[in-house]
């Protein structure tokens, strides 16, 4: 074998290595553009995968800060309905002192009411008595009075007598003793005292 | 087409039959100015000589050329063996 032979096989041997590095190359970068496309529509579904995703995250992140800002303002009424809780508690102890403080007040006066009905029951017992015995005086009064109308008609007799007697007397001399000139002042004065009584217990009644 | 080409190598006159008149004109210059630069260095060698010995020039430049190629060759070579195997193990 020439030189030149030699060259041409070792050229050749070369030759068919780079025909089958190119030929694997070939077939891998098919494999390789197949596999981009592959990847290529894998990425599109992916970024349009992401941007779906982006958009519920946003959503989500927007309900998410409205959740917030409603457990916020729930967090905020609820304190203040804790902090007017404890007003109205406060409130609620103070009422309820001061009901307390109106039931003793309350039992205090149905104590006071009670003695004041036994005094009422016993004021009554004693106004029934009252009455009982002002109608007793009343009935008394009557009969006074029937007795003073005679008395005074009695009176008025002995008046019109001893007007008469005196009449008779300064026509006629008198013949009396002492004895009985002082019978008849007694007797006169007892009448004057009889009617005294009964004008006295009159005025008492009517005042009654 | 092929056709005549006159080509003039130290003075002498060459018919040739050519498809491609311009670089057999190319390749005939670059005869000329092998046989001419030796020819300016042994000038008492005989024609014959000159022309063995820009022969054994060209042979020595097409030697080299074909290392030259199949080191390239070689190098392409493995360089895609490498690129395939990048290739094969990227798409694992």
């Amino acid at each position: 074998m020439t030189p030149t032979e030699s060259r041409e096989v070792v050229l050749g041997l070369s030759r068919e290595r780079l025909a089958r590095a190119c030929s694997r190359f070939e077939r891998v970068a098919r494999d390789a553009a197949e596999r981009i496309v592959q990847l290529k529509a894998e990425k599109f579904a992916l970024e349009r995968r992401l941007t779906d995703l982006e958009t519920l995250f946003a959503q989500e992140r927007q309900n998410f800060e409205q959740r917030a800002a409603l457990i916020a303002s729930v967090t905020s009424e609820s304190e203040e309905r804790t902090k007017e809780f404890s007003n109205l508690n406060a409130r609620l102890n103070d009422q309820e002192r001061l009901l307390n403080e109106q039931i003793e007040t309350i039992s205090r006066l149905e104590s006071e009411l009670e003695n004041r009905s036994t005094e009422l029951r016993a004021q009554i017992a004693t106004e029934t008595a009252w009455q009982s015995e002002l109608a007793e005086w009343k009935s008394k009064v009557a009969n006074i009075e029937q007795r003073l109308e005679a008395t005074t008609a009695e009176r008025d007799d002995l008046r019109g007598k001893i007007y008469e007697d005196e009449r008779m007397n300064a026509q006629y001399i008198l013949h009396l003793t002492p004895d009985d000139r002082d019978k008849a002042a007694k007797a006169i004065d007892t009448l004057i005292d009889q009617l005294s009584t009964i004008e006295s217990r009159t005025l008492i009644a009517n005042e009654i | 087409m092929a056709q005549t080409v006159k080509v003039t190598i130290l003075g002498s006159e060459y018919p040739l039959r050519s498809n491609d008149e311009a670089l057999t004109q190319q390749l005939a210059q670059e005869v000329d100015g092998q046989l001419r630069e030796l020819q300016s260095k042994l000038p008492s060698q005989s024609t014959t000589t000159l022309a063995v010995l820009a022969a054994l020039n060209f042979a020595e430049q097409e030697a080299h050329t074909k290392e030259n190629e199949r080191r390239e060759i070689d190098r392409i070579a493995l360089d895609l063996e490498t690129l395939s195997a990048a290739l094969e193990q990227a798409m694992e």
